[in-house]
């Protein structure tokens, strides 16, 4: 290999390197966003929990951004540990949903909810559903920069558990519906993410 | 200079003298000459019928009696030096002008005053003529007037009638035939509107030289019409009056007329006269055609049945709402919505009657509307008013001042309360009262009001709706005739109704309401139509499409008040126009099951596949459902005894979804086929519950196996007794509720091999998305493996039917599902040779899962309602069954809930209950 050809050799090198970085760079600018895009819906672990704890244990559900339509209904259905936790119900979180009926044209869904139903098949299930279609709707108006908390799950512990398990909470299913089925978030089409949650338990 | 004057002078002189010397008269003025020979007008020189031929008087005025030898006929009568213009001159104008004669081959003789005609005049070869002037002979001081006398004015007609026979002299039946007006006059003209009755009538003047003259009814006689005299497009018979109607095809110029008759002495001579009138017959616009409402009828129907889903005892969300749905028909009478809505309405009265003073049923002290509210809406629901809950909310209305304390409201709703389900009261006399006071409320324009002297639509139109059960009083017969002529003078040009200054849609709601109740098209009917438009497209022009509600007035918003009296007044209407009985007519309202859902007690029923195969170890489920459950009440404990037939053994119980709290434990007893089952905790005792609103709902599946059974067989089953227990107490008579289980039986057929039952689940009615023409049909098949693809074909149809999963477990038989032609005999879908069976596995619908992507949740909800608002497209048929869940004949909101109950509670779907349940080929 002549110096002429080595030459050649760098340069061409040196050009494949230099694209490369800038993909790598624009990748790495871009990452957070691309990740973000997706919506997620997460049930927040919280601490590690004393196996004594007689309170009831508050896990929240958030949700880390809206698309661009309106959801005139959501659901969720969480499997859990029912011979170890108690499912108490839901309690209302930070996000509001439009009213058009009240003066400040916003309040908080009304979430419907069995415990009993849910202790018993060992899954939460939880839905929203606006009749009028979009009057009273979640929309991405209504979301605060951070900390959004569509609900929050409320249990117990029974009897039953014991220091160092892990009880996880674990999505089966959720989505924000949109009428336009391609403008909603659901877990099944990829276009909601989920983050389970989990329950700790200490001493 | 004063000769030229005086040459211009006598030329003017000279002008003048060219002049007749007769008379002066105006182009305008006009008299009328008819002339027949022995009953027929005869025609003239262009063939036209000489009947009442216009004939101006400035024309007669240019015939001068010197040209034609009779100036001894001249006449002035008022002695101003003029002539006058008499009949010879009408005589010689029609002789020659129209007739086209020559008037000097008329010979006439006598002086002047008794000119006579001796023949030739009209062409007649005697003078064998009758004439009369303005329908009567013409006399003045008992002699009669002759045409040289006889000074004509604008519109006066004569007729002149030859006859060949004498006998019109003499004859009893001779005279001048007329027409009359309403008011007896004699006319030649009338008017009206196409497509409208012209009521004629026919009589005959007879009067002669020193008798009195009279008019005759002709009675019998035939009259003929058409558009030019002589040639008839039909005819009628007077009736006994004379009189007649016609209605005329066509607008235009139309002409009546009959012939001279034979005498009635003379019975082969003409002795009277044929006449003629012209009839106007004005155009119309085109008939309006009565609209169809039922698109905006059953939105606002499907709107209110979901926005008021808890209907109490109130003015707004309550009995308006009730009655709208009711009359509607929107739902069943035994509904779980009317059930529910009976139901609050029992502890409200109970509540309510008890903390009047009056302690007889009165729910307000001095408002006896809100008796008479509720009543209305108990009848429309079948519900009987004299025991609600512990009272009778018809005893007060013995007390006519209680009834009246509210002013004529109450009077009114008295009525029509009373009248909705013919509810007696002891004073037999308040019917009466009721109607006399509102009689005598009424004001001088023919309506009535609250207050002051100027009708109100409302209360107008209210008073009717009361007393048309009443019509046959005179006096409430003339009321309504005045107060519908009140309506009708009141109503805008826009076609609506104002009240307090406002126009309205509840005014025109009652409008329509009281139109209805009279049988009286309110769409149609030219008193509800103002400038084209009625009062039905006055309501409509409230109504708000995208919120299927109405508004108060038309720059309102969504009104409860008026969407809940437009719906009714809608209801109204469209009974109307499908010959149902009126609004407050509840005459086909069934009083049977009164009080029942309250008072009785729960029922259970028995689901059962129709067939089973004898296939030795084949199961098959029997489901026990529950039409009620009352989580407060702390039940502990449900059992029952199940009769099982030889040949069958029991694998498993199971307790429903829904049912929470206990465990269940069974035992079939072998010798007795008496099965036991009893649910309950054992271990905590504690209270059983059950998850979800939704009624009937599955408590218990037993699961079944087939040990020994031969083809043909009918293995029947029947729960003998069912408890529910709250406590351990035997001697506590309320520790203990029996549940009714008289239907709860039922009958398996053994067959060998493949065989198919059917049930239809549902018909569309076309409200909410089902067509008419389309229903749901569920097949049951044994002996095949879950899930083979099924395909039916007659020959006419074909269908391939989807495979239920939930229908299938609950029944423990395959079965399947089609939205099928609704004319299709349901015994065809039992008909092994209508299916094919292929080995290929059959696709599966999923109650709920609206968009088939195998998970239900939200998004489904949200479709059940999108669909419902028609936000999305009309949904296909495998779309239809998925979201119709609760088996009705519409995709609603309910079907929404439906999905949400199941999602949430856990509640089965009323349609795999209904499956389930249904009687084979129902």
């Amino acid at each position: 290999m002549n110096s002429k050809t080595k030459k050649k050799l760098f340069i061409g090198i040196g050009v494949v390197v230099l694209l490369l970085l800038l993909i790598v760079f624009l990748l790495f600018m871009n990452w957070d966003k691309i990740v973000k895009k997706i919506p997620t819906l997460t049930i927040e672990t919280p601490h590690k929990i004393s196996i004594q704890e007689t309170e009831e244990i508050l896990l929240d559900m958030s949700i880390s951004s809206f698309g661009e339509a309106i959801y005139p209904a959501a659901s969720m259905s969480i499997a859990f540990d029912s011979s170890r936790l108690e499912f108490v119900g839901v309690e209302e979180g930070n996000v509001f949903i439009r009213n058009e009926g009240n003066d400040i044209g916003q309040t908080l869904p009304e979430w419907s909810c069995n415990p009993e139903q849910c202790n018993k098949t060992g899954k939460i299930n939880i839905m929203y559903l606006d009749t009028t279609g979009g009057k009273n709707a979640f929309s991405k108006e209504l979301l605060a920069e951070e900390d959004n908390v569509v609900l929050r799950l409320r249990f117990r512990l029974r009897g039953s558990v014991r220091s160092g398990d892990v009880y996880d909470l674990i999505f089966e299913d959720a989505v924000f519906a949109a009428s336009d089925e391609n403008e909603s978030l659901a877990m099944t089409r990829g276009t909601l993410k989920v983050r389970n949650g989990k329950i700790v338990m200490g001493e | 200079m004063k000769k030229r004057i005086l040459s211009i002078l006598l030329a003017i002189v000279m002008v003048f003298t060219m002049i007749p010397s007769t008379i002066f008269a105006t182009e305008s003025e006009n008299v009328y000459i008819s002339v027949s020979y022995d009953g027929q007008f005869v025609t003239d020189q262009n063939g036209n019928t000489v009947a009442y031929a216009t004939v101006p008087l400035s024309e007669l005025a240019t015939i001068d009696l010197n040209n034609y030898g009779l100036s001894d006929y001249l006449y002035d009568g008022d002695g101003d030096g003029n002539y006058d213009i008499t009949a010879v001159h009408l005589y010689i104008y029609t002789h020659e002008t129209i007739l086209g004669g020559d008037f000097s081959t008329v010979s006439v003789s006598g002086g002047a005053g008794s000119i006579f005609f001796e023949s030739g005049l009209f062409g007649f070869e005697d003078c064998n003529l009758m004439y009369y002037y303005n329908g009567i002979y013409p006399e003045v001081n008992g002699w009669g007037v002759t045409a040289d006398q006889l000074v004509l004015q604008a519109g006066d007609f004569l007729d002149v009638a030859g006859y060949t026979s004498w006998a019109f002299y003499s004859d009893s039946a001779t005279g001048f035939h007329y027409f009359a007006d309403d008011e007896g006059n004699f006319t030649h003209n009338y008017s009206v509107d196409s497509g409208d009755e012209l009521n004629f009538k026919l009589v005959r003047s007879y009067s002669a030289m020193g008798s009195e003259a009279a008019v005759y009814d002709e009675a019998g006689y035939e009259v003929y019409y058409g558009t030019s005299v002589g040639e008839a497009a039909g005819s009628v018979t007077t009736d006994s009056s004379g009189e007649g109607t016609i209605t005329f095809p066509t607008a235009g110029t139309w002409y009546l007329w009959c012939d001279g008759g034979y005498g009635a002495e003379n019975m082969e001579d003409i002795v009277s006269s044929p006449t003629c009138a012209v009839v106007t017959v004005t155009a119309q616009d085109t008939p309006r055609q009565p609209q169809d409402v039922s698109g905006v009828l059953n939105a606002t129907m499907a709107q209110l049945a979901a926005t008021v889903s808890a209907p109490a005892f109130g003015t707004n969300a309550g009995e308006w709402t009730v009655l709208g749905l009711a009359r509607g028909e929107y739902f069943a009478k035994d509904h779980a919505y009317f059930a529910d809505y009976y139901n609050r309405i029992v502890e409200t009265v109970n509540g309510t009657a008890s903390s009047v003073t009056l302690q007889n049923g009165a729910l307000h002290k001095s408002k006896s509307t809100d008796n008479s509210r509720l009543i209305v809406a108990l009848s429309a629901i079948g519900k009987d008013a004299t025991a609600v809950g512990d009272w009778n909310l018809i005893t007060p209305y013995d007390d006519f001042n209680w009834i009246k304390k509210q002013g004529l409201n109450g009077v009114i709703w008295a009525l029509i309360a009373l009248d909705t389900n013919d509810y007696q009261t002891t004073d037999i006399t308040i019917r009466q009262q009721c109607i006399d006071h509102i009689l005598s409320k009424q004001l001088s324009d023919g309506g009535w009001a609250l207050s002051g002297t100027a009708s109100d639509p409302d209360v107008t139109a209210m008073v009717l709706q009361a007393l048309y059960p009443y019509k046959s009083q005179e006096s409430v017969a003339t009321a309504a005739d005045e107060a519908f002529a009140c309506l009708s003078n009141i109503q805008n040009a826009d076609g609506t109704y104002s009240s307090f200054g406002d126009a309205n849609s509840e005014s025109c709601a009652q409008v329509i309401v009281a139109s209805t109740t009279w049988g009286f098209n309110p769409d149609t009917d030219r008193r509800f139509v103002k400038n084209g438009k009625s009062v039905v497209d006055a309501l409509l022009t409230h109504y708000i499409e995208e919120e299927a509600a109405f508004k108060h007035v038309a720059a309102g918003t969504a009104n409860g008040m008026a969407t809940d009296q437009a719906c009714y007044a809608l209801v109204a209407y469209n009974r109307f126009m499908n010959s149902k009985t009126a609004l407050y007519d509840m005459s086909d309202v069934s009083f049977a099951d009164k009080a029942e859902i309250v008072a009785g007690k729960p029922k259970a029923t028995l689901g059962l596949p129709a067939e089973i195969t004898d296939d030795i170890g084949k199961t098959f489920n029997a489901t026990i459902s529950l039409d009620q459950w009352d989580n407060t009440a702390g039940y502990k404990l449900i059992d029952f005894i199940m009769n099982v037939p030889d040949g069958l053994s029991v694998t498993g119980v199971t307790a429903g979804n829904r049912l929470n709290g206990g465990t269940v434990n069974y035992n079939l007893e072998a010798d007795t086929g008496k099965h036991r089952v009893v649910y309950f905790d054992a271990n905590n005792h504690s209270s059983l519950t059950v998850s979800g609103n939704a009624f009937p709902g599955q408590f218990f599946t037993v699961t079944f196996r087939v040990d020994s059974v031969n083809e043909g067989d009918k293995l029947n089953m029947n729960l003998s007794g069912m408890s529910i227990k709250l406590s351990s107490d035997s001697t506590d008579e309320n520790a203990m509720i029996v549940v009714d289980t008289e239907s709860a039986t039922g009958s398996v057929d053994v067959v060998k091999g493949i065989s198919y039952s059917a049930v239809c689940l549902y018909v569309g009615d076309d409200i909410d998305l089902i067509p008419y023409g389309k229903k749901a049909v569920a097949v049951s098949v044994v002996g095949i493996e879950n899930a083979t693809k099924l395909t039916y074909s007659d020959g006419t149809n074909a269908y391939e039917f989807k495979y239920s999963k939930e229908i299938s477990e609950a029944a423990g038989v395959s079965t399947y599902v089609a939205l099928v032609d609704a004319s299709i005999d349901m015994a065809q879908f039992a008909k092994k040779a209508n299916f094919t069976l292929t080995d290929n596995t059959a696709s599966e619908i999923t109650f709920g899962d609206a968009n088939g992507d195998g998970v239900i949740n939200a998004q489904d909800a949200l479709a059940a309602v999108d669909t419902w608002l028609r936000k999305t497209e009309t949904p296909s048929d495998d779309e239809i069954l998925a979201l119709n869940v609760n088996s009705d004949s519409r995709i609603n909101t309910f079907d929404a809930l439906g999905i949400v109950e199941a999602f949430v509670d856990g509640s089965e779907y009323m349609i795999v209950t209904k499956a389930t349940t249904l009687s084979t080929n129902e």
